[in-house]
């Protein structure tokens, strides 16, 4: 019987670190299956270079938002390889602080480039970048989201190439922060008997 | 890196409207008279020599469109070329999708093809130096195709070993020149024959792109909600 219990629901960023005291036992894990699509990137190639369309769950871009200070800035002022296609301005948010190439499985990415080419050499590595900044994009969560252009060349099969590292890159970031996860701890005094 | 594709089945007997919308010549030889206001770029990898002095180099036209070429052509074209001088043709186009078209193994494939046909029709000697490059023997238009790499190379780059290095039968230097680069053709004996070859470049590169027509491919990158969403309930005893 539980006499001192904290009951501590955390719910959010899968960034938020549990500390464990002694011993933890793991009660109850309830799945949810859910099949949404939360991010879809369309990629083909256009007159300009690519064309990208990008939408995701309002959830989505509400969490990148709160990865930044709030900032809304024009994209043209980031640099100039991403052209809008739509009446409306390029926009992004800003980011909270400075970020440089991360390490994903199987290559890099960043998010720290917008207007930028899509793949980038590693300033300290012989290797290629994704970059994955569109995600930073205002107006991913709203109706059909953000379609914009890209320039450069590429062939096919660099296309389809992109399509897919972009794939494991975002699911990767998206796992790693920006999937729900609940998790609610009991703390007790006694031994609890379920 | 990719090996050439086989080549697309062109009729080059057809007129065909042009996409290319603006060329770059780059003549090697020797001139015993330059052209008035004509400076010639130093090129260590010409060798020609003649009674008379001359000079030497690599001499780059202006951005031409493909009915001015002609004219330029007769104008610089050098008074001594050999077999280590390269005539090398920079094309440009309207759009993006137009050179990303011909980013495809099967262009210079094509090309390939298409220019032995011609230089077997203008009854070129087994010794000219244009069958050499036809045939993959030459280091400096080696047939290959690594497209992607190349259009990301900003820099000029003398590594002829590096993946993505430029020495290939069509390089593609857009992010450097804007440009597809045919590496692969040699100075002609006379100026004439120099344009015919150019010039049928220009009808391999229009009729490839008339003949490779298609709707272009949509690639998609969607990341589903995982399989499933933990919820978890643990306890801490103290």
């Amino acid at each position: 019987m539980m006499t001192t219990t904290q009951v501590l629901g955390l719910t959010g960023c899968a960034l938020a670190v549990v500390v464990f005291r002694k011993e933890c036992h793991k009660l109850d894990a309830t799945l949810v299956k859910s099949g949404e699509t939360r991010i879809n990137i369309n990629i083909s190639r256009s007159h300009l270079g690519l064309t990208l369309t990008v939408s995701a769950v309002p959830f989505i871009e509400e969490m990148i938002r709160g990865m930044g200070n709030g900032e809304i800035l024009p994209v043209k002022g980031a640099g100039r390889h991403w052209v809008p296609l739509e009446p409306k301005e390029l926009l992004y948010y800003q980011l909270a602080g400075p970020l440089g190439p991360v390490r994903g499985d199987p290559g890099y990415f960043r998010l720290d480039r917008v207007g930028m080419p899509l793949i980038e050499p590693h300033p300290d590595r012989p290797s290629d970048v994704l970059n994955m900044s569109m995600l930073r994009l205002v107006g991913i969560g709203e109706g059909p989201g953000v379609r914009f252009g890209v320039r450069g060349v590429y062939t096919l099969e660099g296309c389809r190439n992109i399509a897919t590292s972009l794939q494991q890159a975002i699911r990767e970031f998206y796992v790693a922060y920006l999937k729900p996860v609940n998790i609610s701890v009991i703390v007790t005094t006694q031994e609890f008997t379920p | 890196m990719a090996k050439l594709e086989r080549p697309v089945d062109l009729d080059l007997n057809k007129v065909y409207r042009n996409r290319v919308s603006r060329l770059g010549i780059e003549l090697e030889g020797g001139w015993r008279q330059l052209p008035p206001n004509t400076r010639l770029h130093r090129d260590g990898s010409v060798n020609v020599d003649d009674p008379a002095p001359l000079a030497i180099g690599e001499l780059p036209s202006p951005h031409l469109l493909p009915s001015d070429m002609p004219a330029w052509m007769r104008k610089y074209y050098p008074h001594v070329v050999n077999h280590t001088c390269g005539m090398h043709v920079h094309m440009a186009f309207g759009t993006a999708l137009m050179y990303q078209r011909l980013m495809d193994p099967r262009f210079p494939a094509t090309v390939i093809f298409y220019m032995a046909r011609w230089a077997a029709e203008q009854d070129l000697p087994e010794d000219h130096p244009i069958w050499p490059r036809l045939r993959g023997d030459n280091i400096y238009c080696k047939h290959q195709f690594f497209a992607d790499a190349q259009a990301r190379m900003q820099d000029k780059d003398f590594n002829q070993t590096r993946d993505g290095n430029r020495y290939t039968f069509i390089n593609y230097c857009f992010s450097r020149y804007g440009t597809a680069e045919c590496r692969g053709l040699p100075m002609m004996n006379t100026v004439d024959q120099a344009i015919s070859a150019i010039q049928q470049l220009l009808t391999i590169t229009n009729a490839f792109l008339v003949a490779t027509r298609k709707r272009e491919e949509k690639f998609s990158a969607q990341i589903m909600a995982p399989d499933d969403t933990l919820i978890e309930e643990h306890i801490i005893r103290l």
